[in-house]
């Protein structure tokens, strides 16, 4: 059966782009069929697996969006074999402001992968950085919330405010979505604050929603500059290994 | 310088800020065991369901073997009634054309069937007059105004006897 991940964290720069598509390449490498679906304006995932996004909003999500194009038209392979990408484009933008006012447009998404993305075993989605309605159209598709972040207090108040949006949407529109785990990114155990915070997330979410962490790795950084994975660029680094131990936790965590 | 060592690094805890935004985590034991109450609540439900789609079934069955059974009913009714209906035509047409004892035998075969038929005892009523059984032509004629006192026909004919009876 698919499984459908978000990695979602209104906080930006806290390493969700970067989870979701070197999970996603993990995912592909441990033979799990997988498509990444970005859903940022930024097109960051698009741009890390080395995809052009200029010109290009007719074959991107926004595309599927607006109705004009099925999801199979949009899919694009990677050279990344069992990885797929649905690009993103900027164009995104104007869909997300002339969506937002539209009741129900948070379904569209959700409504457009159903029945078609049984051939995925994994549906990983790359939403932006803020809690409109291309985040939320993400959480309403998915089932399971992975939140990167940062050993930050600002961050942790971010992972609280999506604890906020989760229980909402759970209530009201996808009874199915669940925390699954949160990531610790840029990861040094041995702060205090990192200490602290490790703390503070066990006790109010449990052990088995504290995931493996990543270390904070230049290889991270430099890899989508090079449109390739950490596992391509760099496979040896310490951002592989950890998110190839992140992905074996994930894909144990059923 | 002071205990600033024993002080929280972060301040404001997670639990604080969950608080704060009203969100209540749900203990992942209890939520877990939550779910095995529910199921177990949906099976006991689904059972008691397939329960009542047996009955149902068997409801309606039953049903349908009884309707079948009023339909019989129904058409054995019908066919009674044709029967009386075509009696009473008969008997009305030996009537008219003077065949007394066959009409008579006729009228009181509909009324061994439906006791109560005002018309015909009134013929009865009659048969009984020609045949000079007048005695039992009044008590019928009575008997047809003790149910319908403003029944004229009954009335005149009871006159008549009446007048008869005098001469």
């Amino acid at each position: 059966m698919t499984r459908f991940i978000v990695f979602a964290n209104r906080k930006g720069g806290c390493g969700k782009t970067t989870t979701a598509v070197n999970v996603a390449h993990c995912l592909a490498m441990k033979k799990r069929k997988t498509l990444l679906i970005d859903l940022d304006p930024q097109a960051h995932s698009t741009i890390s697996l080395g995809k052009n996004t200029h010109g290009q909003h007719t074959t991107s999500i926004v595309a599927l969006l607006n109705g004009k194009k099925t999801l199979n038209d949009i899919i694009v392979p990677t050279n990344i074999d069992g990885l797929s990408l649905a690009p993103s484009s900027r164009d995104l933008i104007s869909f997300e402001i002339e969506a937002s006012s539209r009741k129900g447009s948070e379904n569209i998404l959700s409504e457009n992968l159903s029945g078609t993305v049984n051939r995925f075993d994994f549906i990983v989605f790359d939403p932006p950085p803020t809690i409109g309605l291309l985040t939320v159209s993400a959480l309403v598709a998915g089932r399971e919330v992975y939140i990167p972040m940062p050993m930050h207090f600002l961050a942790m108040e971010g992972l609280a405010e999506m604890m906020r949006l989760i229980y909402t949407l759970n209530a009201t529109c996808n009874p199915d979505l669940r925390l699954c785990g949160v990531i610790p990114t840029f990861y040094n155990k041995n702060t205090r604050i990192a200490k602290e915070i490790t703390k503070d997330i066990l006790k109010n979410f449990g052990k088995e929603n504290l995931l493996p962490g990543i270390r904070m790795n230049v290889s991270l950084a430099e890899a989508p500059g090079h449109g390739k994975s950490v596992l391509e660029y760099a496979p040896n680094s310490a951002g592989a290994v950890d998110y190839t131990a992140l992905t074996d936790s994930i894909i144990n965590n059923i | 310088m002071d205990c600033e060592s024993s002080q929280k690094i972060i301040g404001t805890s997670l639990e604080d800020l969950l608080v704060q935004k009203n969100v209540k985590i749900i203990d992942p034991g209890r939520y877990e065991s939550r779910i095995k109450e529910l199921e177990q609540k949906v099976d006991c439900y689904e059972s008691r369901i397939k329960e009542l789609e047996q009955k149902n079934k068997i409801s309606a069955e039953k049903n349908k073997s009884l309707s079948k059974e009023a339909d019989g009913i129904k058409a054995s009714l019908s066919k009674l009634e044709t029967q009386k209906s075509s009696l009473f035509q008969k008997a009305v047409s030996e009537l008219k054309n003077k065949n007394s004892i066959d009409a008579m035998g006729l009228l009181q075969a509909v009324l061994a069937y439906d006791p109560e038929n005002i018309k015909a005892m009134i013929n009865l009523a009659v048969v009984y007059a020609d045949l000079d059984f007048d005695d039992k032509a009044i008590e019928i004629l009575n008997r047809v105004l003790a149910k319908d006192p403003n029944n004229a026909t009954a009335k005149t004919n009871l006159e008549i006897l009446a007048a008869d009876k005098d001469e």
